[in-house]
C-alpha cells in the first residue's frame, strides 16, 4: 500500500500514484453525483453524475478527458520530469474546468466535484514533485495543495465575501451602508446632544493639549523625533478621551477590550509568577481553576454574575440589602470577561516567566541592581512580548464575545451585538459585513503591530522547554499579596460556578431557594438532544481539526515551497480573526449557490474545524520543533517516504501534543459560541446557543441546568485527558531525554 | 501514505454522513411563542398526526431576518405564532402565503378582518406591562399608570422593554406609541423612556421575567406573559396604559418556497383545532385568546374588555416600509442615544 | 553464521560529483565541486565548520539539491532521485535513532519499509548487531545505551540496508576523547572487512588521518587537496592544507636551483617543480632542530613548555615567529630568551609557491 506513492526508482515505468489519482478522479467524477438538491447533503441524485451531465456539457467531458489522460500519462513510458510537467497541466486544466463548471452550473455541489478538485489537486502535487518544481515528494506535494484549496475555501473565502458584502450591496459597488454604519450613532458617537458640553471640541482640544506637551518635552531632542512622537501622542491622547466621553459601540468595544486585556493581562502575569515562583502551597491550586473558565463558555460566568451581584443577586441583595444595577452594564461585562479571560492571559504568560532565567536576574543583582531596577532592566524586557501576545489575545476574545454583553450589557451596543443583531435581528448582511470588516481592521492591524515589534524585540524564544532555569522565590510580601489576589479570585470563581450549579437545582434564584430537580428534567428531551448534537458535531470536527493543523504546523516548519508564510498567515487567521467575524463570513458565503452549506451539520462542523485548526497547528508547531530533524532524515535515508516518515516516526512522537490538540479542538467546539450563532439550524442546535435561547428567553433554571451539564462534561473530558497524558507523558519524557 | 489520506477522507464523509435530510413525515417549524408552548406543540402534534416535528424557537422579529435569510432556500416549513405585523412583511415580501385553511370560518370574525387575508391568526394578546411593586415600595414610588409615566425620571435603571429588532412584541409596542402620539411625539417620548431603560431584552417575554427577579420594577410585556409570571409564583402585577394600548394577533403562515409543502399544510390543519390550540393554556403557559372561537378561553386570560385597548391597524404598520422603517429610527436615534 | 552471509558485500560502486553548487540564499555553501570517490574506500571530507562539508554529504545522500551539478553513484546519475531511492545510508552526528522503537525495530526500520519478510529481518537484524558487538540490547530502548552503543546502533542501522554507500556525519563528535578513539578504530576496520564505500565528515583532522584511504580537504565551498593522509601531511597543496592538517610553520624564503634561503638562512633543498623566485617554507615543528650554535636560522626562545612527551618552544627569528616541538632532549628545557639556531631537516620541509603570507592560515 505504502510503496503506491513512492516515485519509482526507475525512470520510464508506470507512475503508480499518478495511476491510483488519474483513476480515482476519472471514477469519482464519473460515477459520484455533482449535484444536489438543496440541504440534503447526502442525496444521491443519478441525473447528475459525470456519466449523465457529459453529453450535455462538453466542459464535463473535458473535465472527464482530464482525469483519463492522467490514467494515460501515468501508463506511458516517460522520464519522471516530463511526466510530471504534463501532469501539472492536465492537473491544472482539469481543476479550473470543473471549478469553471461548478460555477456556471451555481446548484448545491455533491461529492462528485469534491473528489474531482482533490483528485487534481493530488495530481497537480504529484506533478510538481516529478518535475522538481517542488522540492518535495508527491504525498507532501498533494497535501500542500489540498491544505491550500481548504484554507481557500474555508478561511480565505468567507473573509473576502465580508469585504465584499461591505461594499457591495443588491450588486452594485456603493460605499453608502459603509458610510452610513459608520457615521451611525450607534457606532460612534462623540458629542453627546444630551449634555451641555461639546465632547468632540473637548477631545480635539485635549489631543492637541497632549500633542503640544509631548513636543514640548522632546523638542531638545530633535525636532523630527519632537513632530513625529508629539503627533503620536496627541492621536492616542484625543483616542483615550474619545474613549472615556464617547458613546457607541465602537468605543464601548473599544475600551472593554483595553480593559479586559490590561486587567487580564495583569492578573495573568501575576497567576504565573505565582505559578513558577511562589513557596506557598495555593500555587498548584492554579491549575484547577485557570483551565475551568476556558473549558466553559464564558457567558457562563455572565449568568452567574446575574445570580451572585444583580438587583437580587445572592451577594449583593441577600447578603448586602443592595438593589443595584451597576453590574448590569460595562461593569459588570467587564468583570465577567476579565474573570473568564484571565486565565488564557495566565497560560501565554506562564511560559515566558518559566523561560525568564534566573541566572540573569542573579547577574543583574551582582551588578549592584535594585529588584526594582532589575524588574524594569531585565524581567520588562524580557516578558513585553509575552505581555502584548496575551494582552492582544484576550482583546480579541473581548472583542469577539457576544454572550456577556448580551446577557449582561443592560442594552448598550458593542461590536459583537451590533454584529448579531444586524444578522439575527434585521437581517442587514451588508451593514452586518461593515461591523465585520471593522472587527477585522481592528484585530488585523493589532496582530500585525504585534508582529512587528515581536519581530524585532523578541529575546526569549518559547521552545516549550525550559532551559533549565532555576526557579526564584518571590518576595515574601509579594507572595502574600498575589496569592492573596489569587485566592480571592478562586474563591469568586467558585463561587460564581456555584451559583450556576445552585441555580439549576433550586426553584427560583432570588426568591424561592427551595430544592427542585424540576429544571434538569425539563432538559429532555430538547436540552439533551442539543447536547448530543454538540457533543457529536464537536467530535466530528475535532479529528480533521487537529490532523490538518497538525499537518499544516510540520508543512510549514519542515517544508519549503513558495507561499509558505502565506499559508502558515492564512490559516493563523481564522484564530487572530474575532469569531463573530467568521461566522458572518460563513452565512454569506454558504448561503446560496454551489456552496450551499447553511442549515445543514456541515457548515457547523466546518467552522469548528477551521475555527479550531490553529489550535492543532500551534502545539504541533511545538511539538514538533522538539523533534531533531535527522530522526526524519534517518527515516527518509532508511527508504521511508515522507507518507510514512510522518506516521511512523513523527505522529507517534508527538502523540502527547495531538491528543490534547485533539481534546482542546473538542472543548473549543463545545464552548464555542460567536461564530455558530449564526449558523445553527432546527435540527442542528447547540448547547451554548440553546443555553443563551433558555436565558434570553426567561427560562434560566433551564438555562443554567443545561450550563451545569456542559461544564461538569467539560470537567470530565479534561481530566480523562490529563489522566491519559500523565501516562503518555511519562513514556514521551523517558524518550525525549536522549535528544 | 494512502491509507492516511483516505483515512481523512472517511473522516470528512462520515462527517458528512452526520448530515440529516429533511425526509417525508416531518415538519419544520419557526416557533415564535413562549418555549412551552412549542414543546407541547412537539410533543402533542406528532401524536395527532404521526408526523415528526422539529422547531427553533425564534422571537417574531428574528423569525422575520431568517426567513429573509433564507429566501431561496428555505430550512423551514411554517412559521407559528408571534406578533403579526412581521407576518404581514413576510407576506408582501413573498415569503410566505396566505392559505384559505378548512377551520378558517370557526375563527374569530373580528380577528379575521383585522388581519385581512395576509395570514391566519392563531391567537390574540394584549400588550401592557408587567410590575414589580415590591421594588417599587422599597423605591417609594406609585405604579405607572400611561405611557408617559415610564419617561418619568424618577424610574431610572428600573425599565425593560423589548428590543424591536429582534422582538415583535418590542415593535407592537412602538407601533402602539406611534399609533396613540402620532410619529414625531412618539419618539420624543421613547427617547426619554430610554434614560430609564435598564436593558433591551431580545425576546418579548424576559421584561416580565426580570420584572419578577426583581432585576427591573416595570417590564413591557404582552399580559399574557406577564400572567404567566405570576402563576409561576413571582411577586408581580400587570398593568397597560390607561390612556390606551396595543394589541397582537398572533400568526400562523405558510412558508412559500418550502418543498414539504403537504406536512406544512397539515400542522396548520391541526394547529387551529380546539385541541392544538388548548395547549396553550393547558400545557404552554400562554394565556392569550385563542383565535378559533371553539376554544376555550382560559380563565385567567386577559380580557380586552379589561383594558383600553386602541384600534391597531394592523396593515399600516405591517407594511414592510413603515414597519423597518420605524425599527430603523428607533435603532438609530433612540437606542443608541447616550443615558 | 558467518558475516559474510548475511552481510553480503553489494558490488562496491564510485561516488562521482560534477560541478556541484550549493546556494542557501547569498550564502555559496558548496562553490562547483567535481569529485570522484573511489569504491570501497573510506573518503573523508574534512574543513573547518561552514567549509560546505555536510552540504555536499547531504547532497550526496539526497537530503539536500544541488543548485547545479550533478550527482553519481555507480555511474548513474542520481540528481533528480529523492534520498529514499538512492542506496545510500546515513550515520548522523546525534546518531538520530528513534526514541519511541526498541533497538531491534530502529535497525529493522529500513527492512520493514522496503517489505523483507519478517523472519529475514529478524535473522539480518540479529546479525548486524552482532556485528557492532551488541548482540544482547534489542529489547532495550536508546536512551537505555550508553553514547558508544548508541553509535554502533546507528551504524548496525545502516549498514543492514546493505547501501552502496554508507555516509558518515560527524559520527564521533558526541562521544568523549577515549571512547572516540575506540569507535574510530571500529569503524575504519568494519569498513575494511565490509569495503562498502564509505564518506566520512569531520572537521577533526587527527580523526581523519587515522581513519581514511582519502582525504578531501575542503575551504569555503571548494576543494583544497585531494589524497591519502600521507600525502596531505607531507605534501600539503596551498597553505590551507598545510596549516589545517597538523602544525606548520609558513615562512617566507626563497628558492632557487636546489638552495632555499630563510632570512640569512641557507640550506640545501631539491623539490621538483617549483620555479626560482620567492617561496613559502613549510617546516613542521616536529622537524625542527634547536641548536645552541651552527649556521642554523637565528632566534631566541620567547616561550619554552614541557609538555611531558615533547618540549614546545616558540622562537622569534627574523623570518617571523617559528614554533618547535622537541622530543626530550638530553640537555633540559632551554630557557626562555637564550639564543638559539634552528636547523631544518627535509623530512618536513615542503616548499609552497608564493610568500609567506598565509591564505586562510588562521583555521586550524
Amino acid at each position: 500500500m505504502a510503496s503506491v506513492l513512492t516515485v519509482p526508482a526507475v525512470r520510464g515505468a508506470p507512475n503508480v500514484t499518478l495511476l491510483w489519482w488519474g483513476g480515482g478522479t476519472f471514477a469519482g467524477s464519473l460515477l459520484l453525483p455533482w449535484h444536489r438538491p438543496g440541504r440534503d447533503i447526502f442525496a444521491f441524485v443519478p441525473g447528475t453524475t459525470g456519466l449523465a451531465l457529459a453529453p450535455s456539457s462538453p466542459v464535463m467531458v473535458a473535465v472527464l478527458v482530464a482525469g483519463l489522460a492522467t490514467v494515460l500519462l501515468a501508463l506511458l513510458p516517460r522520464p519522471d520530469a516530463s511526466r510530471g510537467r504534463l501532469a501539472i497541466v492536465v492537473a491544472g486544466i482539469g481543476s479550473i474546468l470543473a471549478t469553471g463548471y461548478l460555477v456556471a452550473a451555481g446548484r448545491p455541489l455533491s461529492a462528485g466535484p469534491v473528489v474531482a478538485i482533490l483528485g487534481f489537486m493530488s495530481i497537480l502535487g504529484t506533478g510538481l514533485a516529478l518535475s522538481g518544481v517542488l522540492r518535495v515528494d508527491a504525498f507532501l506535494g498533494g497535501c500542500i495543495l489540498w491544505v491550500s484549496v481548504f484554507v481557500l475555501a474555508f478561511i480565505l473565502y468567507p473573509l473576502w465575501t465580508v469585504l465584499q458584502a461591505s461594499v457591495f450591496v443588491k450588486g452594485r459597488l456603493t460605499l453608502a451602508v459603509v458610510v452610513d454604519t459608520l457615521t451611525s450613532p450607534g457606532f460612534l458617537l462623540i458629542n453627546n446632544p444630551g449634555t451641555p458640553r461639546n465632547e468632540t471640541a473637548i477631545v480635539l482640544w485635549f489631543g492637541g493639549f497632549v500633542a503640544v506637551l509631548a513636543f514640548a518635552m522632546l523638542l531638545r531632542r530633535g525636532i523630527r523625533r519632537a513632530v513625529v512622537v508629539g503627533l503620536e501622542a496627541g492621536v492616542v491622547g484625543g483616542i483615550l478621551a474619545a474613549l472615556y466621553l464617547g458613546y457607541g459601540a465602537l468605543r464601548n468595544s473599544v475600551l472593554l477590550a483595553v480593559v479586559v486585556g490590561t486587567c487580564a493581562t495583569a492578573i495573568g502575569f501575576a497567576f504565573a509568577l505565582l505559578a513558577e515562583r511562589s513557596q506557598l502551597r495555593t500555587r498548584r491550586l492554579l491549575g484547577p481553576f485557570s483551565i475551568l473558565p476556558i473549558i466553559t463558555p464564558p457567558f457562563v460566568l455572565g449568568l452567574a454574575m446575574i445570580y451572585m451581584f444583580g438587583r437580587r443577586g445572592f451577594v449583593t441583595y441577600g447578603l448586602f440589602g443592595l438593589s443595584t444595577g451597576i453590574f448590569f452594564g460595562p461593569i459588570g461585562v467587564a468583570v465577567a470577561q476579565i474573570l473568564a479571560f484571565a486565565p488564557i492571559a495566565y497560560l501565554v504568560l506562564e511560559g515566558i516567566v518559566q523561560a525568564l532565567d534566573a541566572a540573569l536576574e542573579e547577574a543583574a543583582e551582582t551588578l549592584g541592581a535594585s529588584p526594582w531596577y532589575v524588574l524594569r532592566t531585565v524581567i520588562w524586557p524580557l516578558a513585553r512580548p509575552g505581555l502584548a501576545n496575551a494582552f492582544l489575545l484576550v482583546a480579541i476574545e473581548s472583542l469577539a464575545d457576544f454572550g456577556n454583553p448580551i446577557i449582561l450589557g443592560g442594552g448598550k451596543g458593542f461590536l459583537a451585538t451590533e454584529v448579531f443583531y444586524a444578522i439575527i435581528g434585521r437581517f442587514n448582511p451588508n451593514e452586518a459585513a461593515v461591523y465585520g470588516v471593522v472587527l477585522l481592521v481592528m484585530t488585523l492591524s493589532i496582530f500585525l503591530i504585534q508582529r512587528y515589534w515581536l519581530g524585532r524585540r523578541s529575546y526569549v524564544t518559547v521552545t516549550g522547554k525550559p532551559s533549565g532555569a532555576r526557579s526564584r522565590a518571590l518576595p515574601k510580601p509579594l507572595d502574600y499579596v498575589v496569592t492573596g489576589v489569587f485566592v480571592f479570585w478562586a474563591l469568586l470563581t467558585l463561587s460564581l460556578y456555584g451559583s450556576v450549579f445552585m441555580g439549576s437545582v433550586v426553584k427560583l434564584w432570588g426568591f424561592d431557594y427551595s430544592f427542585t430537580l424540576a429544571h434538569l428534567r425539563s432538559l429532555s428531551p430538547q436540552g439533551w438532544n442539543v447536547f448530543w448534537t454538540t457533543t457529536k458535531l464537536s467530535a466530528y470536527a475535532a479529528v480533521p481539526s487537529t490532523l490538518l493543523g497538525f499537518l499544516i504546523g510540520y508543512l510549514v516548519t519542515r517544508t519549503q515551497f513558495p507561499g509558505r508564510s502565506a499559508l502558515e498567515f492564512s490559516s493563523m487567521l481564522s484564530f487572530a480573526v474575532p469569531g463573530t467575524v467568521m461566522g458572518i463570513g460563513y452565512i454569506l458565503a454558504f448561503n446560496q449557490g454551489t456552496l450551499l452549506l447553511t442549515g445543514t451539520s456541515v457548515i457547523l462542523i466546518l467552522a469548528f474545524v477551521f475555527r479550531n485548526m490553529p489550535v492543532g497547528i500551534r502545539s504541533g508547531v511545538a511539538a514538533i520543533h522538539q523533534i531533531d530533524r535527522s530522526l526524519e532524515e534517518a527515516s527518509t535515508m532508511l527508504r521511508a517516504n515522507s507518507a510514512l516518515t510522518l506516521r511512523r516516526i513523527v505522529m507517534p512522537l508527538v502523540r502527547p501534543a495531538l491528543l490534547s490538540g485533539l481534546v482542546f479542538s473538542f472543548v473549543r467546539a463545545m464552548t464555542a459560541v460567536s461564530q455558530v450563532i449564526f449558523l445553527i439550524s432546527p435540527q442542528h442546535n447547540l448547547a451554548t446557543t440553546q443555553i443563551l435561547s433558555y436565558v434570553e428567553y426567561g427560562s434560566h433554571g433551564r438555562g443554567a441546568a443545561l450550563a451545569s451539564l456542559l461544564t461538569v462534561f467539560m470537567i470530565l473530558v479534561i481530566m480523562a485527558l490529563y489522566a491519559v497524558n500523565r501516562r503518555l507523558d511519562m513514556r514521551a519524557a523517558r524518550e525525549a531525554s536522549i535528544s | 501514505m494512502r491509507r492516511m489520506l483516505l483515512l481523512v477522507l472517511a473522516v470528512i464523509v462520515a462527517s458528512l454522513g452526520v448530515v440529516t435530510a429533511a425526509p417525508a413525515g416531518k415538519v419544520t417549524v419557526l416557533c415564535s411563542p413562549n418555549l412551552a408552548w412549542c414543546d407541547a406543540v412537539k410533543a402533542e402534534f406528532p401524536k395527532a398526526t404521526g408526523l415528526a416535528f422539529e422547531y427553533v424557537r425564534l422571537s417574531s422579529g428574528e423569525a422575520l431576518a431568517r426567513l429573509r435569510a433564507e429566501r431561496q432556500n428555505p430550512s423551514f416549513d411554517v412559521w407559528f405564532g408571534g406578533t403579526g405585523d412581521p407576518h404581514i412583511v413576510a407576506s408582501e415580501e413573498g415569503l410566505t402565503e396566505f392559505v384559505q385553511l378548512k377551520a378558517w370560518n370557526d375563527l374569530r370574525p373580528e380577528l379575521r378582518e383585522a388581519v385581512g387575508r395576509k395570514y391566519i391568526p392563531l391567537y390574540a394578546g394584549i400588550l401592557g406591562w408587567a410590575v414589580n411593586e415590591k421594588l417599587l415600595k422599597e423605591k417609594g414610588l406609585p405604579v405607572p399608570q400611561t405611557w408617559t409615566d415610564l419617561a418619568d425620571p424618577r424610574y431610572k435603571g428600573l425599565v425593560a422593554y423589548p428590543n424591536p429588532n429582534t422582538s415583535g412584541t418590542g415593535y407592537t409596542m412602538i407601533a402602539t406609541i406611534v399609533q396613540i402620539y402620532g410619529e414625531a411625539q412618539a419618539f420624543d417620548l421613547l427617547k426619554r423612556i430610554h434614560r430609564n431603560v435598564a436593558q433591551y431584552t431580545r425576546s418579548g417575554a424576559a421584561p416580565g421575567e426580570l420584572t419578577g427577579r426583581g432585576e427591573v420594577a416595570i417590564g413591557v410585556t404582552f399580559i399574557h406573559d406577564a400572567v404567566d409570571q405570576v402563576l409561576k409564583g413571582f411577586p408581580i402585577t400587570y398593568n397597560a396604559a390607561r390612556n390606551g394600548t396595543g394589541y397582537e394577533i398572533g400568526g400562523l403562515s405558510l412558508v412559500k418556497a418550502t418543498p414539504n409543502r403537504q406536512n406544512a399544510l397539515a400542522f396548520m390543519e391541526w394547529a387551529l383545532t380546539p385541541a392544538a390550540q388548548s395547549l396553550a393554556g393547558s400545557q404552554g403557559q400562554s394565556y392569550q385568546i385563542p383565535s378559533n372561537s371553539k376554544t376555550p378561553v382560559p380563565s385567567v386570560a386577559p380580557r380586552f374588555q379589561d383594558f383600553k385597548v386602541i384600534k391597531y391597524d394592523f396593515a399600516k404598520y405591517g407594511s414592510v416600509d413603515i414597519r423597518d422603517g420605524l425599527v430603523r429610527r428607533w435603532t438609530r436615534e433612540v437606542e443608541t442615544l447616550p443615558k | 553464521m558467518t558475516i559474510a552471509q548475511t552481510i553480503e558485500r553489494p558490488p562496491a560502486v564510485p561516488v562521482g560529483l560534477e560541478g556541484v553548487t550549493k546556494r542557501f540564499g547569498l550564502v555559496l555553501a558548496v562553490d562547483d565541486v567535481t569529485l570522484t570517490l573511489e569504491a570501497g574506500k573510506l573518503t573523508t571530507l574534512l574543513g573547518p565548520s561552514g567549509c560546505g562539508k555536510t552540504t555536499t554529504l547531504r547532497m550526496i545522500a539526497g537530503l539536500e539539491h544541488p543548485t547545479r551539478g550533478r550527482v553519481f553513484i555507480g555511474g548513474e546519475d542520481v540528481t533528480p532521485l529523492p534520498a529514499s531511492n538512492r542506496s545510500v545510508t546515513m550515520v548522523f552526528q546525534s546518531y538520530a535513532l528513534f526514541p519511541h522503537l526498541t533497538v531491534f525495530e530502529n535497525v529493522a526500520y529500513g527492512l520493514r519499509i522496503t517489505k523483507v519478510p519478517g523472519p529475514q529481518i529478524r535473522e539480518q537484524v540479529a546479525a548486524v548487531l552482532d556485528l557492532v558487538g551488541l548482540p544482547q540490547v534489542g529489547d532495550r530502548y536508546p536512551a537505555q545505551l550508553s553514547g558508544g552503543q548508541q553509535q554502533r546502533v546507528a551504524l548496525a542501522r545502516a549498514l543492514v540496508m546493505k547501501p552502496k554507500v554508507l555516509l558518515f556525519d560527524e559520527p564521533l563528535s558526541n562521544l568523549d576523547a577515549k571512547l572516540r578513539k575506540r569507535v574510530r578504530g571500529e569503524i575504519r576496520d568494519l569498513q575494511q572487512r565490509l569495503g562498502i564505500t564509505s564518506i566520512y565528515v569531520t572537521h577533526d583532522q587527527a580523526e581523519a588521518l587515522a581513519l581514511s584511504d582519502v582525504v578531501v580537504v575542503m575551504n569555503q565551498g571548494r576543494v583544497e587537496q585531494i589524497g591519502s593522509p600521507f600525502e596531505l601531511y607531507r605534501t600539503p597543496a596551498t597553505h590551507f592544507v598545510a596549516d589545517f592538517i597538523g602544525e606548520a610553520n609558513l615562512l617566507p624564503g626563497r628558492y632557487g636551483d636546489g638552495i632555499v634561503t630563510v632570512g640569512p638562512y641557507t640550506f640545501s633543498f631539491r623539490q621538483e617543480g617549483v620555479s626560482s623566485g620567492p617561496v613559502t617554507v613549510m617546516v613542521r615543528p616536529e622537524t625542527v632542530q634547536v641548536e645552541t650554535d651552527g649556521d642554523g636560522l637565528p632566534g631566541r626562545i620567547r616561550t619554552a613548555f614541557f609538555m611531558g612527551t615533547t618540549i614546545d618552544y616558540l622562537i622569534d627569528t627574523q623570518a617571523g615567529e617559528v614554533s618547535v616541538s622537541e622530543a626530550p632532549h638530553a640537555r633540559g628545557v632551554l630557557s626562555v630568551g637564550a639564543d638559539v639556531r634552528l636547523r631544518f631537516t627535509e623530512a618536513g620541509l615542503y616548499l609552497l609557491p608564493g610568500d609567506g603570507e598565509t591564505r586562510g592560515g588562521s583555521a586550524s
